[in-house]
């Protein structure tokens, strides 16, 4: 699996178009994908801000023919386009057998700025961050990228890989934002005139600025001034023609309307012209109405006032008068600070990256057999899995029924060098003792009644793979003996037989009772247990991970529907909303059987709650069946829930759980800090 | 005996602690650092309240007969009011600047508290330990608008140079400082009113003539309640803003702070009542 990023500025789409239009473009067939990538990308010019033609470009950047294209991500900012396209493996090229890859796509595209993988993903951590590729940072970015991401994520264009990559930007965004100085330092000196601006008048609600001088470069900062919410805006323009951003405010026409505006607390000078309607005696007249109240004078002229400068007056009054220059000279100033700030943050962001892309490949190689989870609890299962996979030890899997015991330990057989050789999975709790016993060691002729043949036994039939043992509880103590014995020495016997087998398996076992409890209360030898209990998984029930649950009921609906023929497009809100109220007694496996019910009922493409069982339908007003937890364990699910309801938007989840943004963050790290999930 | 004082010195202990978490969260002004400032301030706040009950329950009084008492309670009065300030506008760049005035004071009249010195009478009333706490009460405002409007000047300074100092950095706007400031001498100057006319009352009930005698606390706290009108009505009246008006507050406090030491430790007594 691979992740690769393009950026492309808008200009040099605009001109491949022209280049096409004109017929100058080298190849107007549309045969291979890098043709219909190229021809896509070049129609994005036209509709930048159009949501659903960007959806539309999005799914078609999807269905790209012959390159096996899993998930994608379109982020249309104000001057670029910036594309995320993660793939599996490439699919042959029919046409001349040669396998495309992005990578050559990415060489006949002069503006791809980068390949794939390990920088795709840091870009995609500055991207989320709005730190762009130039080094400025946009704030409006930040938004188009998380509306990219809901967009996509909503038409099922995001899958794990970018949502996990999401969840990450957002945890290292609230990160940023709360522990550093990254957002806090104004990178331009408009940015920088805001931010004096705040300085004094705090809120701007109350304020009116005047801007003076001819129409000049203005729109861009009454745009800033508007986003900060601004009271009232004026503008007394010389130039001839009134420019567009004008209308948003009041425009002032003769020199007697300015002397009798009422309260400017800003005043943006943006010429020579604005310098010679603001004079010396204006300024006294106006400083004293405003009985020396703070005012702002800004002149944004890059050329030096010829005349008297208003420092005089400045010295004289409350006013703080800041020139280009001066604002430029804060730029500078900040430029350490933020170089500091940027410097950890790219530390941050190579070692999420580093630790996602270790993520990616494990999952990529491994599958983890058909487990899906996003929770922190399961990626956390996959990580050890991946982790113990290679050693050859023994594992225990604990967990409720129908968590899923049997997928790990195929995910970790799969892992394993030993994936070519038998995987073979016995239920201890299904066979009567004598029974499991010939079963596990195979017997010779004349062992018992019956035993017409010599039969070879499961751990034979498993050797140079893996044994599954399922239910190692429900053993006897007379085969426990024999279990340990082959632990220690690799060695077994037949039933009837003398003769020592030496067998290389690897044994893996499951229980759903607590072992531990078995072993105090002498059920279980407790020898057998410590040599089994080297590595312990416990898989959580999924009543405590219902963020996994919409994952998992997606994953279902699409596996039952493909098999019945059926298109289901969707879940409806109120199915999942049952289905996250709902205990989970059976866990994994009855949601399962839920949807395999619910596919087969529905006559239609989306999944209602009248295709749910009976009990479930009723789930959302009984409570009855919610496990009794303590307040601090249910303070952490419903808050860990609420995040995950607002797609990880802190903000908002703060806002729905009414604590503080800070109060909420300190939660989640200490949540992530006892996960050991996320490295904060 | 020990334990009073052990507990006294635990709570300048706490207080120092609480400057050290608001001057690390002024430096670096990281939100998570701001939170554990808020709680070990309310923690050295709470401490102080229980020294304070200690101390009442072992004189037998509320602490605000002398000198040395009442500052401890006029710290204290200052602590809970910065405190619910805090909470309020949540902004915590104050605590730098208004720990160190509570812990110098706690120390002094933690140095000179006399725990069996003699009562007057008089002085032992509810009206009069009112009148006490009024004004006390009136001072810790006034000691917030100091601080907000000497923040005023500085971080004015900051935007004259148009240097990017730590107050440029840290500190939220002008309007804000403006606004607490005058908010805290409204509210500092209602205080000291009721705490005045309680106190004339009380005097009326004394044997001799009040009047008859210059009781120079009396004259002092006058001057402040002048001063403070006269902040009042500058912004009222003459419409006067910023630095001007932040310059009245720092000399009215200036006075009460010279006031209230000079001449509680000049005159021995509280009152001049012969």
């Amino acid at each position: 699996m691979s992740i690769f990023y393009c950026y492309i500025p808008l200009d040099a789409i605009a001109a491949e178009k022209t280049a096409r239009d004109s017929g100058r473009a080298q190849s107007p067939s549309l045969q291979s994908w890098e043709d219909e990538l190229r021809r896509l990308v070049a129609e994005t010019s036209s509709f930048p801000a159009n949501e659903s033609a960007r959806l539309d470009l999005a799914r078609r950047l999807k269905a790209l023919p012959e390159y096996n294209i899993e998930e994608c991500l379109l982020i249309i900012g104000s001057r670029f386009v910036e594309l995320y396209l993660v793939a599996g493996t490439p699919a042959p090229s029919a046409a001349n057998g040669r396998t495309a890859t992005f990578t050559d796509f990415a060489k006949s595209f002069s503006y791809f700025i980068t390949g794939s993988n390990q920088e795709a993903v840091i870009q995609f951590f500055r991207s989320a961050l709005g730190w762009m590729p130039n080094g400025e940072h946009d704030p409006a970015h930040v938004e188009a990228f998380r509306r990219a991401y809901t967009l996509a994520s909503e038409h099922k264009l995001a899958g794990l890989a970018l949502s996990r990559l999401f969840q990450r930007a957002l945890w290292l965004y609230e990160k940023v934002r709360l522990e550093t100085d990254f957002f806090r330092h104004p990178n331009t000196a408009d940015e920088v005139l805001l931010e004096v601006a705040g300085k004094i008048f705090g809120e701007f609600k109350e304020r009116a600025v005047l801007f003076v001088g001819s129409n000049g470069e203005l729109s861009h900062l009454v745009k800033i001034f508007q986003q900060a919410g601004i009271g009232h805006l004026y503008f007394a323009l010389t130039g001839p023609e009134k420019p567009e951003a004008a209308s948003s405010g009041q425009i002032i026409n003769s020199w007697r309307e300015v002397s009798q505006l009422p309260a400017i607390d800003l005043l943006l000078l943006f010429d020579q012209a604005g310098r010679n309607i603001i004079t010396r005696a204006y300024l006294q007249k106006l400083m004293a109405a405003r009985h020396h109240a703070p005012l702002l004078l800004a002149d944004l002229t890059a050329a030096e006032a010829k005349k008297e400068s208003p420092e005089e007056i400045a010295k004289m009054y409350n006013l703080f008068y800041f020139r280009q220059r001066d604002l430029e000279g804060l730029v500078e100033q900040n430029a350490p600070v933020r170089r500091q700030a940027e410097a950890e943050v790219t530390g941050w962001i190579r070692d999420e990256a580093r630790e996602f892309y270790h993520w990616l490949n494990s999952a990529d190689r491994f599958h983890f057999g058909s487990m899906v989870g996003r929770s922190p609890q399961m990626q956390q299962v996959f990580e050890l899995i991946a982790r113990i996979a290679q050693t050859g030890i023994t594992v225990i899997i604990e967990g409720e029924s129908g968590t899923g015991k049997e997928l790990v330990a195929r995910a970790i057989h799969q892992a394993s060098s030993r994936a070519r050789r038998p995987f073979v999975a016995v239920n201890c709790g299904a066979l009567p003792e004598n029974l499991l016993e010939s079963e596990l060691f195979g017997h010779v002729r004349g062992a018992f009644t019956g035993a017409v043949s010599n039969n070879p036994g499961l751990f034979e039939q498993a050797n140079g793979g893996t044994i599954f043992l399922d239910e190692i509880g429900e053993m006897s103590p007379a085969l426990q003996v024999k279990l340990l014995r082959f632990l220690q020495d690799g060695e077994i016997k037949r039933v009837g037989s003398n003769a020592v087998l030496k067998l290389d398996v690897r044994v893996l076992a499951a229980t759903n009772r607590h072992l531990q409890t078995l072993v105090h209360d002498g059920k279980f030898r407790s020898d057998l247990y410590y040599r089994l209990n080297v590595i312990g998984i416990k898989l959580p029930p999924l009543r405590q991970r219902p963020e996994d649950i919409e994952i998992l009921a997606a994953h279902f609906a699409r596996k039952f529907a493909g098999r019945m023929r059926k298109t289901i497009a969707a879940l409806l809100p109120e199915v999942l909303l049952r289905l996250r109220q709902y205990a989970w007694p059976g866990n994994v496996r009855e949601l399962e059987n839920v949807m395999e019910r619910a596919v087969a009922l529905t006559g239609n493409t989306t999944l209602e709650v009248a295709d749910l069982p009976a009990h479930l339908r009723e789930a959302a007003s009984s409570t009855g069946s919610a496990a009794r937890l303590p307040l601090r364990e249910i303070e952490r699910q419903y808050i860990l829930d609420i995040v995950n309801a607002c797609n990880d938007n802190y903000d908002e989840a703060a806002k729905v759980l009414g604590i503080g943004r800070t109060t909420l963050w300190r939660k989640l790290k200490n949540y992530a800090a006892g996960n050991g999930d996320f490295n904060s | 005996m020990i334990a009073i004082h052990l507990v006294q010195w635990l709570v300048v202990a706490a207080y120092v602690l609480a400057l050290v978490y608001y001057v690390r969260f002024f430096r670096s002004g990281k939100p998570l650092e701001s939170a554990r400032a808020g709680q070990a301030m309310t923690l050295a706040a709470g401490l102080h309240f229980f020294y304070l009950i200690h101390l009442t329950v072992f004189t037998g009084h509320l602490p605000v007969t002398d000198v040395f008492e009442a500052i401890t309670t006029c710290v204290w009065l200052f602590g809970a009011v910065y405190l619910s300030l805090e909470w309020r506008l949540r902004e915590r760049s104050l605590g730098p600047f208004i720990l160190p005035i509570i812990i110098f004071l706690q120390a002094v009249s933690n140095l000179f508290l006399d725990f069996s010195h003699e009562l007057p009478a008089i002085l032992h009333n509810v009206i009069f330990e009112t009148h006490v706490l009024m004004i006390l009460l009136s001072y810790s405002a006034f000691a917030i608008s100091f601080i907000a409007s000497l923040l005023y000047l500085l971080l004015s300074r900051d935007l004259e140079r148009k240097s990017l100092g730590i107050f440029y950095r840290r500190l939220p706007s002008l309007a804000f400082f403006d606004s607490l400031s005058n908010f805290a001498v409204n509210i500092g100057l209602i205080f000291l009113t009721a705490g005045v006319g309680l106190g004339i009352y009380t005097g009326t009930k004394v044997s001799e003539p009040f009047f008859n005698s210059v009781d120079p606390k009396f004259v002092a706290v006058a001057l402040t309640w002048l001063i403070y009108v006269f902040h009042l009505f500058s912004r009222r009246a003459g419409g006067w803003q910023g630095k001007k008006v932040a310059v009245i507050s720092l000399f009215g406090f200036g006075w009460v702070l010279f006031s209230f030491l000079a001449v509680s430790l000049v005159f021995s007594k509280v009152h001049q009542f012969q």
